[in-house]
Order: C-alpha cells, then sequence, then structure tokens
C-alpha cells in the first residue's frame, strides 16, 4: 500500500484520533479518511489505543502527571536555602508590620544574567591528559542549559570565541576576556583534585565586571560516584548560587548522563570531535565522533555531527537517541531532520525555537536565516543573519546568503556591500566572487558579472560554478572560443556530473551558431563519453532532448520522437520522482509533433505533481498553452501562455506567446515582447539554442511588419551574424539574407 | 482500489464491488460514528442506518463533489438526527460523552492501559509537549488556545502530533513483541 494521498491532511490523524481536531476541520478529515486507504488502515489498527487516549480516566490521570511540573529533587541544599529564605521573610513580617514596602524581585531579573563556564583546572595533574576538566566543564554546560531559567554560554560559542582569539590559556585574565566576548555578566570557574580515589569539585561564581567572587561551591565524591553523578550534584549548588525564580525549583532536572553519554569515555572522544570540527578539521573530527559511538552507540549528538560532515543517513541514529541529548541540541536534530524530509518551513520553526531560548547561537541564526531565504522570505533571513553577524563579526558564512538575500528583495546595493564584506574576510577564496557575480547577473551587469567571475577562477580554476557561469555568459556574448574553453575545462572536471553537464555545453555552442550538423556529432560524442564513463544523468537526458530538437528543426520527426524518448527513459529512470526537471519541454515537443495524446497525459501528470507540492504551475500553463497552440486554439493557448509569463520570465513560454502574436500578424504585441527578452541575460538562452537565435529572427520580421524598417535591417543582420556559419539548408537564414537585400536595395 | 473506484463499478452493476464498496463504507463509517458516540449500540445502529440510505439512493444520485463527499454527508446527518433524538443540552458540534459508567459499553483493556501509560513515560523525555498537549484538550482547551499557549504555528502543531503518533505505534509494538 503507498503512502498517503494528501499528508497535509495525513498529519491531522492523530489530532483527530484523539479528538483534538477542531470540529471545523472534521468533514475535510473523515471525507479524507473515506478515501485514502492508507490513512484508513492506520486508523482502524490503532483504534483500540485512540479510544484509550479520548475515553480512559487513568490514562488521562497518567497523561496529567506528566504533564505537571516534577518536584525538584529531595534532600538538597536547594530545600534547605528555600525555608531558610521563607523563615526570614517571616520574621521581617512579623517584625515590622507597617513598614514594608515591594520592590522587584531580583530572582526575577536574575534569569536574564548569562553565565559562562570558562574552565575547570586538574590540580591533581595539571597537564589533564584525560581532558577531565573539558568533560565536568561541557557537562556542566549541558545541565545548567536544561533549565528554562539559566541561560548559560554554549560550549561551542566558547570554543568559537578562543579560537578566534587565540585564548587558550587557562588563567584568570583569559577568563575574563573570554566571558566578556562571550556577553556573560557572571563566570564560574573552577577545580578538580582526586586525593584517595576521592574527587573533589570546587567552583567559584564570579561577577565578571567586578571580578568580585561571589559565591564558591564544594562537592565531594562519595566511593565509585562517577563524574557524571558529581556533575549532577555540583549543577544543584550552582543553580542555587544563581538565586533563580522560584518557578525554577519546581523544573525537572535530568541526570546530565542520560542528555549526554554514560560514558567518560565516549564523552572526551566527542568533545575532542567537536573541538576538530570548530576549526573545521573535518577528518579529525569524524575520527573524534566515530570513536565517540563506538564507546555509546546512543551519544545523539555524536551521530548528528556524523549526519553533516561523513554520512547523510546517520541522521536516523540522532533521531533514534534524540531522548540523550539535551535540551538546546534536540532542536538542532529535529531541524535538520525536517530539512531531509524536504521540510524547511518545520526546520526553520524548530531554530525559531531554539534561538529563542539560546539566542546566542550563531550557527542556528546563520541556519535560520538560510532556511528563511531558501522560502523566500528574505526579509527574516536578513534579521536573522544580521543577528548572527552580531555576536560574531568575523563569522563569514552569513554574509554570503545576506547577499542573496538583499539581492532576493532587489536591494542590490546592500548585496554587493555584504558580498564586498565577505570578500574582504575571505579574499583566497573563490566563492564569494562567485557569489558576487551571480548578483551582478541579476542585477543584468554581464560585464561586471564577467570581471568577477573571472575573478574566482584566478583563484581557484576548476572553480566549477564560476567556470560554468563564464563559459554561458561567453556564449550569450557570441564569444564562442572562450565559451568553448570554459566548457571544456568542465569536461576536465574530477567530477563524473561536471565532465557531463560540459559536454552538453559543448553541443551548445554549434546549435546556437546554426551549426546543426556539427552539434548532432558534438552531442553523440558526449553521450558515447557518457556510457563509457558509466554516466547516466540529468545531462545524459538533456543531450537526447538536445538531439530531439535539432533533428526536429532539420525535418526529421521520426528521429527527433525516437531520442526523446530516449530522453525520457532515462529522465524516470533516474529521476522517478521528479515533479518538473524539463517535462513541461518534453511536453511542446510532442505536441508540436503531433502525439497529443501523450502530450496531454504528461501535462496532467505535470499538473497533478505540482499541485501536490504545492508549486507555482507556470510550467502547466506552458505546457498546456503548447498542445493549445498545436491543436490551432490560439486563443486558449495566448490565455495559457501569458499566465506562464505573468509572474516569471518563462522564456520557452515568452518564445512560443511571441511565436503565436507574430502568426496572428499582431507584431507590435511580438516586438513588445521580444525586445526586451532579447537584450537581458538570461540562463534560458544557452538552453534554447535553435529557438533563441530564431527569436532574433522573429523580432526582425516584427519589426520589418510594423513598417520600424531601419530597426528590422539592423536585427536581421544580427541574426544573419548569429547564424552566418549555419547550415546551408536553413530556411530562416536564407530569408532573412533576402529580405536585408530588399531592404537595404541591394536586390530590387 | 478506493472507494469512488468501487463505487465507479458498483453503479454498472457489478456485484462483487458494490459488495466490496459496501463493506469499506462500513468499516470506516464505524471509526466516524464511534469517535462522536461512545456507546457502541447505538453507533451501530446509526451506521446500519446510513449506509441503508446509501445503498437505497446511490444508484440514482448524481453527485456535485464526489461519491465519498455525499456518502459522509447521509452518515453526518444520521449523527446529528441521532444526538438531537437523544434531548441532551449540548451543541451539535459537541460529541455525546456517556456520563454514568451503565451507559458505556467500551472496556478498557487493562493490559493495553498500562502498556500505553508506559509509552507516554518513555516518550516524555523527548516530546515533553505531546503530554502537555493531551492535558490542556482533556481540560477543554482548544487547539487555538493549546497552539497559543505552547507558543506552536498550526503547522508545526499537527506535524510534531503526526511524530508522536508515530514513536506510539513503534513503542506499543515494541511492548506487544516483548509480552
Amino acid at each position: 500500500m503507498s503512502g498517503c494521498v494528501d499528508k497535509r491532511l495525513g498529519n491531522k490523524l492523530y489530532a483527530w484520533e484523539t479528538g483534538i481536531l477542531p470540529e471545523g476541520d472534521r468533514e475535510e478529515f473523515e471525507v479524507h479518511l473515506l478515501e485514502c486507504d492508507y490513512c484508513n488502515q492506520r486508523a482502524q489498527k490503532f483504534q483500540s489505543a485512540a479510544k484509550h487516549i479520548q475515553r480512559d480516566r487513568q490514562v488521562h490521570e497518567a497523561v496529567a502527571a506528566l504533564a505537571e511540573p516534577a518536584p525538584q529533587r529531595p534532600a538538597s541544599s536547594t530545600l534547605f536555602r528555600s525555608i531558610l529564605a521563607v523563615a526570614a521573610v517571616l520574621v521581617i513580617l512579623l517584625l515590622k508590620p507597617w513598614q514594608l514596602t515591594f520592590e522587584p524581585s531580583h530572582e526575577a531579573t536574575a534569569s536574564e544574567d548569562r553565565l559562562a563556564v570558562i574552565h575547570f583546572a586538574n590540580l591533581t595533574d595539571p597537564d589533564d591528559p584525560e581532558r577531565l576538566g573539558d568533560v565536568i566543564k561541557s557537562l556542566l554546560i549541558t545541565d545548567l542549559a536544561q533549565s528554562h531559567y539559566v541561560r548559560v554560554v554554549s560550549n561551542r560559542r566558547l570554543q568559537e570565541i578562543a579560537d578566534r582569539k587565540g585564548l587558550a590559556n587557562k588563567d584568570d585574565i583569559t577568563a575574563t576576556a573570554l566571558a566578556v566576548t562571550a556577553g556573560a555578566q557572571r563566570m564560574l570557574i573552577g577545580d578538580i583534585a582526586v586525593e584517595d580515589s576521592v574527587t573533589v569539585l570546587t567552583g567559584r561564581l564570579i561577577d565578571v565586571a567586578t571580578g568580585d567572587v561571589l559565591e564558591s561551591q564544594r562537592v565531594t565524591g562519595a566511593a565509585g560516584e562517577s563524574v557524571f553523578e558529581l556533575v549532577d550534584r555540583l549543577t544543584v549548588e550552582v543553580r542555587a548560587d544563581l538565586a533563580l525564580p522560584l518557578e525554577a525549583l519546581e523544573e525537572t532536572d535530568p541526570r546530565v548522563a542520560d542528555v549526554t553519554s554514560h560514558s567518560t569515555e565516549a564523552y572526551r572522544h566527542y568533545l575532542d570531535g567537536l573541538e576538530s570540527y570548530s576549526r573545521m578539521y573535518t577528518t579529525e573530527a569524524v575520527l573524534g565522533f566515530e570513536r565517540a559511538v563506538e564507546k555509546d552507540t546512543t551519544l545523539a549528538m555524536a551521530w548528528y555531527y556524523l549526519a553533516q560532515i561523513k554520512a547523510p543517513q546517520l541522521l536516523e541514529k540522532a533521531v533514534k537517541h534524540i531522548d540523550r541529548a539535551g535540551r538546546r541540541d534536540q532542536f538542532f536534530i529535529r531541524s535538520l531532520q525536517a530539512v531531509r524530509e524536504g521540510n524547511l518551513t518545520l526546520a526553520r520553526e524548530e531554530l525559531e525555537q531554539a534561538v529563542s531560548q539560546f539566542p546566542e547561537e550563531r550557527q542556528a541564526l546563520y541556519r535560520l536565516g538560510s532556511y528563511c531565504n531558501q522560502l523566500g522570505d528574505h526579509e527574516a533571513a536578513i534579521t536573522w543573519l544580521n543577528q548572527a553577524i552580531e555576536i560574531d563579526s568575523l563569522y563569514k558564512d552569513p554574509y554570503n546568503i545576506l547577499a542573496y538575500a538583499h539581492s532576493g528583495l532587489n536591494d542590490y546595493d546592500n548585496a554587493i556591500r555584504a558580498i564586498n564584506h565577505y570578500i574582504a574576510l575571505a579574499p583566497d577564496e573563490a566563492n564569494p566572487y562567485d557569489s558576487r557575480g551571480e548578483i551582478y547577473l541579476n542585477q543584468g551587469k554581464v560585464d561586471s558579472a564577467l570581471q568577477s567571475y573571472e575573478q574566482a577562477i584566478a583563484i581557484r580554476p576548476a572553480f566549477a560554478s564560476s567556470v560554468r557561469a563564464l563559459g554561458n555568459l561567453y556564449l550569450f556574448k557570441r564569444q564562442y572560443a572562450e565559451a568553448e574553453e570554459m566548457y571544456r575545462r568542465m569536461t576536465g572536471s574530477g567530477q563524473k556530473r561536471i565532465r557531463s553537464e560540459g559536454r552538453v555545453q559543448l553541443g551548445y555552442i554549434p546549435v546556437h551558431q546554426g551549426r546543426f550538423n556539427d552539434a548532432l556529432g558534438v552531442l553523440d560524442d558526449g553521450i558515447g563519453a557518457d556510457r563509457l564513463e558509466g554516466v547516466e544523468d540529468w545531462y545524459t537526458a538533456l543531450k537526447h532532448y538536445q538531439k530531439a530538437v535539432i533533428l526536429k528543426a532539420q525535418g526529421k520527426p521520426d528521429q527527433a520522437l525516437a531520442e526523446l524518448e530516449i530522453c525520457r527513459e532515462i529522465h524516470f529512470r533516474r529521476f522517478p520522482t521528479a515533479v518538473v526537471s524539463f517535462q513541461h519541454m518534453y511536453v511542446s515537443m510532442m505536441a508540436d509533433l503531433g502525439q497529443m495524446d501523450i502530450a496531454t497525459s504528461i501535462a496532467d501528470s505535470l499538473k497533478a505533481a505540482l499541485e501536490e507540492h504545492q508549486a507555482d504551475l507556470n510550467p502547466y500553463w506552458y505546457a498546456h498553452g503548447a498542445i493549445e497552440y498545436a491543436q490551432g486554439n490560439y486563443e486558449q493557448a495566448e490565455t495559457e501562455l501569458v499566465r506562464a509569463i505573468a509572474d516569471s520570465d518563462d522564456a520557452p513560454a515568452t518564445y512560443l506567446l511571441s511565436r503565436l502574436l507574430f502568426e496572428q500578424g499582431r507584431y507590435s504585441y511580438a516586438v513588445a515582447l521580444l525586445e526586451p527578452w532579447l537584450e537581458e541575460w538570461s540562463g534560458w538562452q544557452r538552453m534554447l539554442g535553435i529557438q533563441y537565435a530564431r527569436a532574433h529572427y522573429l523580432l526582425a520580421a516584427s519589426l520589418d511588419q510594423s513598417g520600424r524598417t531601419d530597426e528590422a535591417i539592423a536585427r536581421y543582420q544580427q541574426f544573419v551574424d548569429i547564424w552566418s556559419e549555419g547550415d546551408a539548408e536553413l530556411i530562416e537564414l536564407t530569408a532573412a539574407v533576402e529580405r536585408l537585400g530588399v531592404l537595404r536595395g541591394d536586390v530590387p | 482500489m478506493n472507494i469512488n473506484e468501487f463505487y465507479n463499478i458498483a453503479r454498472e452493476g457489478d456485484r462483487a464491488a458494490e459488495s466490496s464498496l459496501f463493506r469499506q463504507l462500513t468499516v470506516s463509517f464505524r471509526l466516524f460514528a464511534q469517535q462522536r458516540i461512545w456507546n457502541d449500540q447505538d453507533a451501530e445502529e446509526v451506521v446500519q442506518e446510513a449506509v441503508l440510505t446509501i445503498s437505497e439512493r446511490y444508484r440514482d444520485i448524481t453527485f456535485e463533489t464526489s461519491f465519498s463527499a455525499w456518502a459522509y454527508r447521509v452518515l453526518n446527518h444520521k449523527i446529528l438526527d441521532y444526538i438531537k433524538r437523544k434531548g441532551r443540552r449540548q451543541k451539535l458540534i459537541e460529541q455525546v460523552r456517556q456520563e454514568t459508567d451503565t451507559e458505556l459499553t467500551w472496556q478498557p483493556d487493562p493490559d493495553l492501559r498500562a502498556r500505553l501509560i508506559e509509552c507516554f513515560q518513555k516518550m516524555n523525555g523527548s516530546n515533553p509537549r505531546h503530554a502537555r498537549i493531551l492535558n490542556l484538550h482533556y481540560q477543554g482547551f482548544t487547539t487555538g488556545e493549546i497552539c497559543s499557549r505552547l507558543k506552536l504555528t498550526d503547522n508545526y502543531f499537527y506535524v510534531m502530533l503526526s511524530r508522536a503518533r508515530t514513536a506510539l505505534e513503534v513503542c506499543l509494538e515494541e511492548e506487544d513483541t516483548k509480552q
């Protein structure tokens, strides 16, 4: 049985089963249950359990107990201190009943103070080869962060500051520098001493501004007591000394081993991995995390990092053991899980909750900005990214996304400003120049973009993104030798996919020049090379598609159809779940070749897929417009094509619409559509190849028919120049040359 | 094959399809009716009335939407009629809750109850909001109020519940295996 037919409704199953679903949503959901076998079977299987959740009072009581805050830990000094506090208040009330004044509670503001746990020095073995000090410090941070009332600077953040500022020493001056940079008002410094197998932890809570020791703590380990248990006890002491609100006493305080690891060795390896990860030493980081999970397979955050830097599928293990991660870390795991499930909205929501509680997590802020940008919420992206930069102005990653976010709002000044900042921070990296090239292209500044891309490949000659962009820009400018050099560089890449892409790009050059026979040869060579390398990907399918386009232009429909079929087979074999890819182009070609049934069937499937994914229907409007056009329903075709280009620069639709307008004698409209389209840069132009060149001819002919002779001459000449080396039998080329002669008076 | 597909074939006179259609319909209707009518015998009566009405009329009716939507509305009207007939002073949209144990025909299964509670306890470590949401619901808060209290969006609320359900299913199956 396949999955739910409508996931949006499928997600409401549990809400319905438990009676939580609002009454107004009931009908829609129950009709869905009637129609969706998958959800219906799940509901039937779960019905008994659902009835208990809905009706059983004992289950209700058990749930209520879980939902209530847990009582505080018994027999702790916290209880004793609270009793003393209450007693003190009572004494005051009894002694001075008429002179009471109520002042704002200090406890209410204490939780806004941030605490930095700086270091724990191993007094017994100052070299601390087992990193006991780091282990205790990290465990203490994790344990304190479980509270909603303690704002503790993360270990990650402290490491970033220490690395950036070179603060490796464990002296008071360094400690203060770290705490100040982290924005902490209080810091904790401690010592570890081990004598006769008894471990003693001591801590000092210090006011950062004055250096005064506010409180001190001491915990002496019992025989057999683990480091984790000692940290649990120290946490209780520290929390008591932080003067937290009374509500904090009612919080559940899990054992730190339950939200990290029960193995000291595993946890030490994990810390090693974290340190290497923060310095971008990927190999060492993988080693550290792998050693950690060898010792403790339930160390969720070790799996989380391995999923990011080694194998994405390892995220499953992090999710499986998520209850063994701290409160902060659970947000990160759930967010990444949502990203892997393709639910960026949910990923965003998780991180929004994370940063609301842990506002100094710069990586969370950066990712949040990135997800918002991908979701098209550029303004939110800018807000989050700026916050990340405020925390650390030398954090370069946000500047890249910030530039794109500003570009998304057409605020190019700020986009360029942001990317230039990135370049200043990383002048030896190709990526910022590449990004700047893209932003210039978004503004239509082709020459500025070229310059920026050239700078990128000067730093890294094989930087694929820039090489590709340069090839396409040179093709647009008709600098074919330079374009060929870039595409050949791609065919020499170390990556198969880029080599395959380079081979199809090489085919665009002769297509653009009207050298169709040469283009077929280049594409056949590319297909052969793909086969030799065992490559079958999107670019392989694209080679067959381009061949089909050329063969159709050469008046060979059967051969064109055969190539299209190969293209389609490859595409669906490799990408069975692809929503659009170039299926709309395929529909157009099929319609043009008279294969209406197939074209309509694919167009309908495309529409259904787009609707299911709640995506724009522009590709469908184009596909359907192409079908209507091929069937001679011009009015309907025009309606669909206009919809396709209404809020996107859909180049295939633009070309087809301009052709329709020309054929209907609506020349001024054709000119109005084609002129801006042909002047501006568009990545589509290289892919359209033949149609792009023909669009020049259409524009020339439209201007000609409109009586704009001088402009028509210029455009005809441009078209003839583009196809000057074209195959002799090209009809439009012959017509353009003849017409030029007439318009210039060369031919009577 | 889904219910609308069975309907299309049954309408042409296919007896086997008709039988499958009404079997599926009855099973689904029981799910819906028992959600709102906690007396299983009364729920079954309402289901049978609805199925009978549908079997008498389905061949002759032209639907504006679909067979499934029409059939659902037939059942919904029967449930609302039942609620009115019971003469209780409740809003039509409220569930019909049995107020005395003597009216209950459903009896809890102690074993399933124990396993459920154990699973809730296990889940609470990684998803404490699940228990809070259920508890707020038991106290009468609406979905909107719950989302507002817990600062959750609609989207996240349902996804979170969906994940909790999956975790609960897995936990119950593991407990089942251990039995």
